[in-house]
């Protein structure tokens, strides 16, 4: 027999039992969703409403941008209790430019600040350098970020961006490999997802098919609602039948 | 400027809000409307479903994000609120599972449910903190079950097809945790009637 006091309260209005936060908490925390959703923030590029295909080619480069613009979200919400150790040089590998397109067109000119001042100016830097489409430069200011080690989270972002560009523009799988696994190592965070994904992007273009198919599962299994779940199920399921 | 409305399967059901449509169109303001909004809800049902607060804003971040990438695919059947609740207890248990031996160790960590942390004072904030911290005595599956069922609403087929499992045993769990919930001092006495479903 029910009684007029429900036996759990429902969701409404009321505070509680989630601990209350400030309104700033609050934007920061919507931002971060925000950013992490696609929805970037004006001045940089985002990823909206366009088909899936091109999704996966695009939303790496685009969720990160977004991402690295605001140094936010899981690692801004909750403190590393110790904060990781920074990679080692040699974990980065060295830029091998790429030979330009025939016919391909300048990429345009950004000015910059000759010293950032903070990690959000160093991002900051690097993300216009990716917008203006100057691949080794924004990689390198990207791996600036990681080894200056000037804020996890900053470390986290740059991670995944200098991944994405040495994988989609620098032809350096190898490279983009060893920062994504060195974001994994650092989340989780909020481009868990892309760094997964990433990795077993890179083992693809490795032609490494076994540790493919292990990110592949991984990804699938870590997100269940995952942007590319579908591709990275496909492509799972060609691999376990032997295809390549 | 006519604001258009998708249409409802049921007659009771509010009009979708404008702001669903705009944000899942790609506004960042009608989304930061739309997600401020649903903040303060999706912290609360985080929080309903797992131990301890070091969480929380974490898992309601993945919750939002899983709700504002998948706002395309609502489609006003249901409120948008409940619609919500449902991606973002999805989302958690979808977390829960991703970092399920981390977060094992950070709750084997926790101490045991003692007085001291039980707040007696008699408003709906401290009611609410009170009962988390009953429910945090529970085990995960009743826990999930007692949630999904009196705070976000689903029926127990619902819970048992979000849980994989049969409705019997979802049943069980909704027994079993309400015992013991009373046992350990909560006073609601509705939700017996589940049975009946």
């Amino acid at each position: 027999m029910a009684s007029n006091k429900p036996f759990l309260p429902g969701l409404d209005d009321q505070a509680g039992p989630a601990e209350p936060i400030t309104e700033a908490r609050a934007r920061e925390l919507v931002d971060s969703v925000l950013d992490a959703g696609g929805l970037s923030r004006p001045g940089v590029r985002g990823v909206r409403r366009v088909p899936r295909a091109a999704w996966v080619l695009a939303a790496a480069l685009a969720s990160a941008a977004a991402a690295a613009a605001t140094v936010t979200f899981r690692q801004a919400s909750v403190q590393r209790e110790t904060p990781p150790p920074p990679p080692v040089a040699s974990e980065l590998a060295p830029l091998v430019e790429p030979a330009p397109a025939a016919n391909a067109p300048a990429p345009p000119e950004v000015s910059l600040p000759s010293t950032p001042s903070s990690p959000s100016d160093l991002l900051g830097q690097a993300n216009e350098l990716r917008a203006a489409r100057r691949w080794p430069e924004a990689t390198r200011t990207y791996e600036r970020v990681i080894l200056e080690n000037i804020s996890p989270s900053a470390t986290y972002t740059a991670e995944v961006a200098a991944a994405d560009l040495r994988l989609d523009h620098l032809a350096d799988p190898r490279g983009a490999l060893r920062l994504y696994n060195l974001a994994v190592r650092n989340g989780p965070g909020p481009l868990g997802e892309q760094a997964y994904w990433g990795i077993a992007r890179a083992s693809r273009a490795l032609g490494n098919a076994r540790a493919e198919k292990a990110a592949l599962d991984r990804y699938v299994a870590r997100y269940p609602q995952g942007l590319f779940l579908v591709e990275a199920q496909e492509r799972a399921r060609a691999l376990a039948q032997g295809g390549n | 400027m006519t604001s258009q409305r998708i249409p409802f399967v049921g007659a009771d059901v509010a009009p979708i809000d404008a702001r669903v449509r705009a944000a899942a169109a790609g506004d960042r303001a009608a989304a930061r409307e739309l997600l401020t909004a649903l903040l303060p809800r999706a912290r609360n049902l985080v929080r309903y479903l797992v131990r301890g607060d070091a969480d929380v804003d974490d898992l309601a971040q993945d919750g939002l994000v899983a709700v504002l990438r998948g706002l395309s695919t609502f489609r006003g059947e249901a409120p948008f609120e409940a619609w919500a609740d449902r991606v973002v207890a999805r989302a958690t248990f979808a977390g829960l599972r991703r970092d399920r031996r981390e977060r094992s160790e950070r709750v084997q960590a926790e101490p045991e449910l003692r007085e001291r942390d039980v707040p007696t004072t008699p408003d709906e904030y401290a009611e609410r903190r009170r009962l988390v911290a009953l429910l945090d005595a529970l085990p995960l599956e009743q826990r999930h079950a007692l949630v999904l069922h009196h705070v976000v609403g689903m029926s127990v087929p619902e819970v048992a097809e979000e849980a994989n499992c049969p409705a019997e045993t979802i049943r069980s769990r909704l027994r079993l945790g309400r015992t013991r919930l009373r046992e350990l001092g909560l006073s609601g006495e509705g939700g017996d009637d589940d049975g009946v479903e």
